[in-house]
């Protein structure tokens, strides 16, 4: 009796940790299986080409509109025309996308041509995040191309006669639906990045512009998290005119203007990358670790700052914000410093560190 | 009664699990309880600009002209470090991750922190209530009070702030910002800090503006954040680092302005 509870609760044991670990690893997930599911993504984009229209990538490296989005004649006449309202749309959304984009397409390879029998342990851990996010993200484009339409059908038969009031609502409502989809793209590069650092191609110094893409990447949640996941989601323009407000301005301000400077070093050519020693390369890393550790605390700052309560909830007023959450005013201070100091910083730091 | 033995086990087993599920699931894993009492000490306690923190500063002010002269700016110029210092924990222990060093002086830090606060009560009530002023005999007698309360206060206050450099140190959550120069910075200030033992507080001054000075000047945010890509002071850094007070910088580094 007593052996055989012995054995069936250690058959139980073994059982759960046998799934908790297959789980972990990702077991089961094959090479095969990521590069099937970027050929499935790759396809519903092709699909939908009218709208996602794929930049040349004899072109691309030199120019930020690696994807052209179609938002229909009418919103392409808006940004054309440099309309504030609709001029983010591409100067912001779609650039994010695009970075997120090329970065996968010029990346997956270093994936895709592994052979399952040299996938390292630390690799194959992250197969299943990988094919996962781009699983999500494939879902997201057929989300994005129907609300893309739903906005161009109602503009081409309301646009006249709406109301502008009625015109930005429907705009939010988009830009609600982009928002997932940016964000899907940038945690689909984000685990592709994850994947392609476990495999060690990183390490050499022949890969300089794996290297800079990789950092570049692991810079884009910079972006994507205020400016997009936060500020996206709601009308921030009608909230509230105080100090506050203008210092969320500010900040927004800057993240555009250092877009600028994002793109100018992701579309270094390779003829303007350095070539680096295995010491710069080291210094190189260890200053990005050093750097991705301040993006955690921003992104952590952002989160516990909680904006959208802070502009609509509490419209902008810190002082009454602060009764409700007390490290408000810390955390703004902090998303101002990583905003102001340390991410131009660190772009420049990065540009010199690469750059002939 | 093999029955009755197998039932304990089992029983032991769950209790076992339960405990160590028990015990992971509450254990403190953040540095909530430090970062909440530095806010609330800056922003609403005795750092903060109230009407007790002025009570103070002015009866600081009028007792400048009387014979401890010394040992009131003393106290003034360290008032104000607290302040900065106090600004600067502010903005980064809510940052900084859990660790041993963490656990181990959060004692100090907030009992600190309280003590100081304590003290600050005790002599506000004390100046409020000894309001006749205007002869030197008033002024011996409340600065005689006053000093003993006001050395509790930088004891108090030297002892949390220590103890959150050591906090500070120790964290990894935010190296670009916790790195040598800052480091460096508040382990000098740390020692300064320390090195207030007696009652006797003449002849500290010097000390005082050192620390008044390394926490103003070394401690902005933008030279904080920039140290990383400036490489002469990098360098000027590593020397303090590794040849201490031999270093040629040593000496403009701890008066505050290299």
């Amino acid at each position: 009796m007593k052996k055989k509870f012995i054995s069936i609760l250690a058959l139980l044991v073994i059982s759960v940790a046998s799934v908790v670990t297959l789980a972990g690893c990702g077991a089961g997930i094959k090479v095969e299986n990521v590069k099937a599911s970027y050929e499935a993504m790759t396809e519903t984009l092709v699909s939908y080409d009218s709208v996602l229209n794929k930049g040349d990538e004899s072109v691309y490296r030199n120019t930020k509109d690696y994807y052209q989005i179609s938002y229909g004649e009418i919103v392409d006449g808006y940004i054309r025309s440099q309309d504030e309202n609709y001029v983010e749309l591409k100067d912001y959304y779609n650039s994010v996308f695009s970075f997120a984009m090329s970065y996968v397409d010029e990346n997956i390879q270093v994936i895709t041509n592994l052979l399952d029998d040299e996938v390292n342990s630390a690799t194959k851990k992250t197969l299943k995040d990988l094919k996962d996010s781009i699983d999500d993200f494939n879902e997201s484009v057929h989300n994005f191309v129907s609300a893309r339409n739903r906005l161009d059908v109602y503009y081409q038969n309301y646009g006249s006669t709406a109301s502008e009031e009625e015109k930005m609502s429907r705009l939010r409502t988009f830009k609600r639906d982009y928002v997932d989809f940016v964000d899907k793209s940038v945690q689909m590069s984000l685990s592709l990045s994850n994947s392609v650092e476990a495999t060690g191609i990183l390490d050499s110094v022949e890969h300089v512009r794996l290297t800079k893409n990789y950092i570049l990447n692991k810079i884009l949640r910079a972006y994507n998290e205020l400016y997009i996941l936060d500020i996206g989601t709601f009308n921030f323009k009608e909230t509230t005119p105080t100090d506050t407000k203008t210092r969320i301005e500010n900040v927004l301000d800057k993240l555009q203007i250092l877009m600028n400077e994002y793109s100018s070093i992701m579309l270094l050519n390779d003829s303007a990358l350095k070539e680096l020693t295995s010491e710069e390369l080291v210094a190189l890393k260890d200053m990005m670790n050093k750097f991705l550790t301040e993006i955690d605390v921003y992104i952590e700052a952002l989160d516990t700052l909680n904006v959208r309560e802070l502009c609509v909830d509490y419209k902008n007023e810190m002082d009454e914000y602060l009764t409700h959450n007390d490290r408000a005013e810390i955390c703004l201070e902090r998303v101002e410093n990583f905003v102001n100091v340390s991410l131009p910083n660190f772009l420049d730091y990065l540009d010199d560190a690469v750059r002939v | 009664m093999k029955k009755g033995i197998i039932f304990t086990v089992i029983i032991l087993i769950v209790a076992a699990v339960l405990t160590v599920v028990f015990v992971t699931l509450f254990k403190e894993r953040d540095t909530d309880a430090v970062a909440n009492k530095v806010i609330s000490v800056v922003d609403e306690g005795y750092l903060s600009e109230n009407s007790d923190k002025e009570a103070l500063e002015d009866y600081l002010d009028y007792m400048s002209a009387s014979e401890q002269n010394d040992e009131i700016t003393m106290s003034k110029t360290l008032l104000a470090t607290y302040d900065k210092l106090g600004d600067f924990y502010r903005e980064h222990i809510a940052f900084t991750s859990y660790n041993s060093t963490y656990k181990s002086n959060k004692g100090d830090i907030i009992n600190g922190l309280d003590s100081a606060s304590d003290s600050m009560d005790e002599m506000v009530s004390y100046i409020n209530s000894h309001t006749a002023g205007g002869n030197s005999s008033w002024e011996a007698r409340t600065w005689d009070d006053v000093r003993v309360m006001m050395f509790e206060f930088i004891e108090a206050n030297n002892r949390a702030f220590s103890s959150l450099s050591y906090v500070y140190i120790a964290c990894e959550n935010s190296q670009i910002v916790n790195n040598d120069y800052t480091s460096e910075v508040l382990k000098a200030i740390s020692e300064h800090l320390s090195s207030y033992g007696s009652l006797d507080m003449k002849g500290r001054l010097t000390m005082a503006e050192n620390v008044y000075r390394m926490a103003t000047n070394y401690l902005k945010t933008e030279l904080v954040y920039g140290y990383l890509y400036d490489d002469i002071w990098q360098a000027q850094i590593e020397d303090i680092m590794t040849n201490g007070t031999d270093s040629s910088y040593y000496s403009s580094f701890v008066a505050g302005t290299l």
